[in-house]
C-alpha cells in the first residue's frame, strides 16, 4: 500500500505536474496521514451474515451543527447560475390595442389620465326644462346617454386624481357634475310632463266617439262630411268618362293582325271567375292552384314587383324604406353591386316535409325555383353572456354530443322520442295510458319525466310553438306530437336540419305561383292600383281599377264572383291582432357558435330570457345568393310584448349577432286577419304573415280560404295530374 | 339535324322569350319546336317550357325554351323569368316600329339582370308581310325593300346596327313561313360558349351552369322510404 501511495499512476503524474509544482506534494503527504493503520478490514467492509443489521448511515442531517457553523451539506447559494436580464421596454412588442376600444370613452383624451382644472372649468350652464320640453323622444334619449357618458368620465378623473394624490381639480370636477344632474334631472322631469299629458290624452280619448282604444280595427274613425261625399260623386262620374275612352281606344287596337292567337293579345275581360289583389305567397299559391283548376283569373297588384310583403329587396330601396342614411349620401354604395342583395322582408324557412313544399312539389312549381338547405337549427339556453348556443340534435350521434341535456336527460328524450314516432292518434295501445281528447302536452312531458330545460327546447325548437300557452291546452297534446314528427320527418328527409330556403330569397315563391297560374291562362297586372270595390247588394260583383306606368293610365272595370286579397287592400275588414317586431341586419361574419354555417336558425325560447313570445334569428349568406360573398343576413323578430322600446324586446336576439354593419328596424309592423270569412260578400281576405319560423300558418291560410270559395278541401296530391309538359 | 340517336355530349340551355306583345314569339317557338321533329307531342297551353334539340356537329344543345305566358303584356314579367338564362331571343314585328323600341328596352333590361355571359338574338319576325320576305329567301339584307311599298316599317339596316352596335345575332325570320327560324336557334347553339355548358339532366333540374351542386336539393326526388319517423335523436 505505502508503495502505491508514494509511486503515483503515470495519469496522477500528468495532473501533479500540470497543476503546478507548489501543489504537488500535499497529496502525497494527505495520503500518508489517512492510511490506516491497521491491517484488519474495516469495519463497515466486513463480510455480514444474513439478517445482519444494516449499519448504513440514513441520517440526512448528519455532521451538520449550528454551533460549528458547519452550514448545510448541500449548497444554498445560486449564485453561479447567470441571472436572466430583462429585456429594455423599447425592444418588449408592442401591446395591440383596439384604437376604437369602448374603454376609451371613459378618458376625456388618450393623453392624460385627467383633465386639468382650468379644463374641467371650461363648460356651460345645464339644460333647462323649458329648452327640453321642445325635443323629441329620440332626442332626449340621446342627451340622456350624453350625460351618462360625461358622469363617468368625470368619475374617472376623480379616481385618477385621488390615486396620484395631485391634490387639486376636485373642486373643478364637482362643479361641472353638478351641471350634468343638473340637466339629467331637467330629463326625467320633462319626459314625466309627458307621460302625465298622455295619461289625460286616454282618459279624453276615452270619450270620444272617434276614438276606439278598443285595439280592433281602426283606432280613429272620422266622421263623415259633406265635402268628401260630393268628391267621391264627382270623381266617380270623371272615371267612368275615362272608362268609356278606354275601351273605345282598345276596340279600335283589337283588329290587329296576328298570325296565331297569342295569350297576349287577350284583353282585360268584362267579367273574371275570380279577382286576385296583392301578390303575396298566399294569394299567388291560391290563384296558381285556381288557374289550374280552369278558373279564370286576374291578379292585380299595386307595387310594381311580385310579393307584396315576401318580396324581397335589392339594397338600395332597403335603406330608403327605413331611413338608414343622411340625406345626400348613399351608403349603399360600399355594399358591391345591388343587384346581388335580395333581402327577405320576412324571415321564414320551408320545413322540408311541409305543406308548402308538397304544394310546390304538387304543382311542378319546383322546376323554377332551386332549394338550398339550411345548415343548421340552433336553440338558445339561459340568457345573457351565460347563454349558450347548441344545435337541436339531428341524428342519434349529434344528441349524444348534444349540450342541451345532461346524461339521464338524454335516456328520457331518447325513450319520449321514439313514443312520438310511434304514437298513433287511432291506436289507443301507443297512447301510454293517456286520454288523448283531454290530455295537455303538459302531461306528456310530465308522463316522461322531461325537465324544463328540455321541454323548452321540444317545444320551442322542434314543435316550433313561439309561447308556452300550448302547455296547458286541454287535447292539445296530439297537436304538439304532430308538430314534433314534422320536425322529424323534415330533418330525415335531407339530414342537418328541417329547413330548406330558396335561392334568391322567398320572393321567388310568389313568383313561381304567378307563372303557374299565367301558363293556366292567368292575367297578370301589377302596377295597378283599385279605386273601388262594386258591390250589388251585400255581395261585391267586381272592381274599379287603373293602370299605372303606362301612358296614357290605363282606367277599366271588371266583374267577378269571388274577390280574394290581401288586408292591406281591404283596412275597414280586418282586426289588428299584435304587432311583428323585426330588426334586418348585415353582418359580415357568420353567427358565433353555429359552425361558421352558411345559414341557420336560432330560436330564443321565451322562458330563456324571461319574455311571453320567442325570439327567433334567420340567417342567410351569400350560399343562397341572397347577398354578395363575405356577407350575411340576420333577420330577428318577436312578437311585441310592450308598446314602447321595441329595440330592447329584440336585444337578446341582437346580442348574438356580434357587430352588425347596417341594422334596419322600422315601427311594430301590425297583424291582421278577417273580421269574416267571406261567405257574406264574396270577398275572401288572407292573413298577414305571423312570427313564425316557417309558412305552415300561411298554407293553412290558403287551405282554409280555398275551402271557403269552392266548398271543397284543398287536395294537394295529384294538382300536377292536369300540367302537361311537352315530352322529349 | 336530321339524325338524333348519334351519341354526342349533350347539354341544356334556358332560353326566353322577351319582346312586344302580339310579334309573334310564341308562333316563332311553335314553329322551330314542332317544323319537323315528329317525336314531339303538341304543346298544349299550360306547359311550362318546351324543349327542343339541336343537333351541333360537335354536341347536342337542348333548348329549354320559356314562353312569357301572357306576363309580359302589363309589364308584369318576373324577374325570376330570365334569372339564369343562358340565351334569350328578343323578337320585334317588322311591320309595328314601336316593337322595336320595346325590343330596346328588353336587351336593356337583360344585360342589367341577367347573367352575365347570356347569348342575345334580335330577332325582326313576320317578314312573310314584307315584299322581300316569302319566295327570295336568302337576301334578307336588301337595302330597297322599303320604299316598294310593303307592310315593312323597320329597315334591316336600322335593327342590324344596332345588332352591332349592342353584339347581339341578328336574324330576320317569318314563323308563318318558317323561313330563318331554324337558323336562328342552330346560331343560338353556336354561340353559346362550351364553358357554361354541362351535361343535360331531366326536366326540373338546375338551369344553371357552372355552379356548386353541394347542398343543393332536390325536391322532386323520391323520399327515402326507410326515413325514419319521428325526430332521430
Amino acid at each position: 500500500m505505502a508503495s502505491t501511495a508514494i509511486r503515483p499512476s503515470m495519469g496522477a503524474l500528468g495532473r501533479i505536474s500540470s497543476a503546478g509544482a507548489t501543489t504537488a506534494p500535499r497529496p502525497l503527504i494527505s495520503t500518508t496521514q489517512t492510511a490506516s493503520l491497521s491491517t484488519t478490514t474495516a469495519l463497515l467492509k466486513r463480510h455480514k451474515y444474513p439478517g445482519a443489521r444494516d449499519n448504513k448511515d440514513y441520517s440526512k442531517t448528519r455532521g451538520e451543527s449550528a454551533i460549528r457553523r458547519t452550514g448545510t451539506r448541500w449548497r444554498l447559494s445560486m449564485s453561479d447560475e447567470p441571472l436572466p436580464k430583462p429585456v429594455p421596454r423599447e425592444q418588449l412588442p408592442a401591446i395591440e390595442t383596439d384604437p376604437d376600444h369602448g374603454l376609451w370613452e371613459f378618458f376625456a383624451n388618450r393623453t392624460t389620465v385627467a383633465n386639468p382644472p382650468e379644463e374641467d372649468a371650461k363648460h356651460g350652464r345645464s339644460w333647462s326644462v323649458e329648452e327640453l320640453r321642445h325635443k323629441s323622444w329620440d332626442d332626449l334619449h340621446r342627451l340622456w346617454w350624453v350625460c351618462v357618458k360625461e358622469r363617468n368620465r368625470i368619475a374617472t378623473a376623480n379616481w385618477e386624481r385621488n390615486k396620484s394624490r395631485l391634490g387639486f381639480g376636485e373642486a373643478e370636477a364637482l362643479a361641472r357634475d353638478r351641471e350634468v344632474r343638473a340637466t339629467m334631472r331637467a330629463i326625467k322631469h320633462t319626459l314625466t310632463e309627458r307621460f302625465y299629458a298622455w295619461e289625460d290624452a286616454v282618459k279624453l280619448a276615452e270619450n270620444d266617439p272617434e276614438v276606439d282604444l278598443t285595439g280592433d280595427g281602426p283606432a280613429f274613425t272620422p266622421r263623415d262630411y259633406l265635402e268628401e261625399g260630393e268628391a267621391t260623386a264627382a270623381e266617380g262620374e270623371q272615371q267612368q268618362q275615362v272608362a268609356e275612352a278606354a275601351e273605345e281606344t282598345a276596340e279600335k287596337a283589337q283588329p290587329a293582325p296576328a298570325v296565331t292567337p297569342d295569350p297576349a293579345t287577350i284583353p282585360i275581360a268584362p267579367e273574371y271567375d275570380v279577382i286576385v289583389l296583392g301578390t303575396g305567397l298566399t294569394e299567388c299559391i291560391l290563384s296558381g292552384v285556381l288557374s289550374v283548376k280552369g278558373k279564370k283569373v286576374l291578379h292585380i297588384d299595386r307595387n310594381d314587383h311580385y310579393g307584396g310583403c315576401v318580396h324581397r329587396i335589392p339594397l338600395d330601396p332597403l335603406f330608403k324604406k327605413y331611413g338608414n342614411y343622411a340625406p345626400g349620401t348613399e351608403p349603399w354604395k360600399q355594399y358591391g353591386r345591388l343587384n346581388d342583395w335580395n333581402v327577405d322582408l320576412v324571415p321564414k324557412f320551408l320545413m322540408s316535409s311541409g305543406e308548402l313544399t308538397n304544394i310546390l312539389v304538387s304543382t311542378d312549381v319546383t322546376r323554377y325555383l332551386e332549394f338550398k338547405q339550411v345548415a343548421g337549427s340552433y336553440v338558445q339556453q339561459g340568457a345573457g353572456p351565460k347563454a349558450t348556443v347548441a344545435k337541436v340534435p339531428s341524428d342519434a350521434a349529434e344528441a349524444l354530443k348534444s349540450p342541451l341535456m345532461g346524461i339521464f336527460e338524454k335516456r328520457r328524450m331518447k325513450s319520449f322520442i321514439e313514443w312520438v314516432g310511434q304514437f298513433d292518434i287511432k291506436d289507443p295501445a301507443t297512447h301510454k295510458g293517456l286520454d288523448m281528447s283531454t290530455c295537455t302536452m303538459r302531461e306528456v312531458y310530465d308522463k316522461f319525466g322531461l325537465e324544463p330545460g328540455t321541454k323548452d327546447f321540444a317545444g320551442h325548437a322542434m314543435a316550433l310553438y313561439s309561447s308556452d300557452a300550448y302547455l296547458d291546452v286541454k287535447g292539445g297534446a296530439p297537436e304538439a306530437i304532430e308538430r314534433l314528427r314534422l320536425y322529424g320527418n323534415s330533418v330525415a328527409r335531407y339530414g342537418k336540419s328541417p329547413y330548406i330556403y330558396p335561392l334568391y330569397g322567398l320572393g321567388e315563391l310568389p313568383q313561381g305561383f304567378a307563372r303557374l297560374s299565367a301558363i293556366y291562362g292567368g292575367t297578370y297586372m301589377l302596377n295597378t292600383s283599385v279605386e273601388e270595390i262594386v258591390y250589388e247588394g251585400e255581395k261585391a260583383v267586381g272592381i274599379k281599377a287603373t293602370m299605372r306606368g303606362i301612358e296614357p293610365e290605363m282606367k277599366f272595370e271588371t266583374r267577378a264572383k269571388t274577390i280574394i286579397g290581401d288586408p292591406s287592400y281591404f283596412p275597414g275588414k280586418v282586426r289588428v291582432v299584435g304587432h311583428v317586431l323585426r330588426a334586418i341586419c348585415i353582418l359580415k361574419h357568420p353567427l358565433a357558435s353555429t359552425n361558421d354555417s352558411d345559414s341557420c336558425q336560432i330560436i330564443i325560447p321565451q322562458s330563456q330570457v324571461g319574455r311571453k313570445n320567442d325570439i327567433y334569428i334567420a340567417c342567410v349568406s351569400s350560399a343562397h345568393n341572397v347577398c354578395p360573398k363575405g356577407y350575411w343576413i340576420a333577420i330577428v323578430s318577436t312578437i311585441a310584448e310592450t308598446s314602447a322600446n321595441h329595440h330592447l324586446e329584440l336585444a337578446p336576439g341582437i346580442e348574438r349577432l356580434g357587430k352588425i354593419e347596417e341594422q334596419f328596424m322600422g315601427p311594430p309592423i301590425p297583424l291582421y286577419e278577417p273580421l269574416e270569412d267571406g261567405r257574406k260578400d264574396n270577398i275572401f281576405i288572407s292573413r298577414s304573415y305571423d312570427a313564425s319560423s316557417h309558412f305552415e300558418s300561411t298554407t293553412d291560410d290558403v287551405k282554409d280560404i280555398y275551402k271557403r270559395i269552392t266548398g271543397e278541401e284543398l287536395v294537394v296530391e295529384g294538382l300536377r295530374e292536369g300540367i302537361q309538359v311537352a315530352a322529349e | 339535324m336530321a339524325d338524333s340517336n348519334t351519341p354526342k355530349p349533350s347539354s341544356s340551355v334556358k332560353l326566353v322569350l322577351l319582346g312586344e306583345a302580339a310579334v309573334g314569339k310564341s308562333s316563332l317557338v311553335l314553329r322551330f319546336v314542332n317544323n319537323d321533329f315528329q317525336e314531339n307531342k303538341e304543346p298544349t297551353i299550360g306547359a311550362a317550357f318546351l324543349t327542343q334539340k339541336c343537333n351541333l356537329p360537335t354536341r347536342t344543345i337542348k333548348f329549354e325554351i320559356w314562353d312569357t305566358a301572357g306576363q309580359e303584356r302589363f309589364a308584369s314579367l318576373a324577374p325570376m323569368y330570365y334569372r339564369n338564362a343562358q340565351a334569350a331571343l328578343v323578337v320585334y314585328d317588322l311591320t309595328k316600329p314601336t316593337s322595336l323600341i320595346k325590343a330596346k328596352h328588353w336587351v336593356a333590361e337583360l344585360q342589367r339582370q341577367a347573367s352575365p355571359g347570356i347569348v342575345i338574338a334580335l330577332v325582326g319576325n313576320k317578314l312573310d308581310l314584307t315584299s322581300d320576305g316569302a319566295g327570295s329567301g336568302g337576301d334578307a339584307d336588301g337595302a330597297g325593300a322599303e320604299d316598294s311599298g310593303d307592310a315593312r316599317k323597320v329597315t334591316t339596316e336600322e335593327a342590324k346596327t344596332y345588332a352591332e352596335e349592342e353584339g347581339l345575332l341578328f336574324f330576320e325570320t317569318s314563323a308563318k313561313t318558317g323561313y330563318n327560324v331554324t337558323e336562328v336557334f342552330t346560331a343560338i347553339a353556336n354561340a353559346i360558349p362550351e364553358t357554361s355548358l354541362k351535361t343535360a339532366r331531366g326536366p326540373g333540374a338546375s338551369h344553371t351552369a357552372g355552379r356548386t351542386e353541394e347542398q343543393r336539393v332536390n325536391l322532386n326526388g323520391p323520399r327515402d322510404p326507410n326515413a325514419k319517423e319521428g325526430c332521430a335523436c
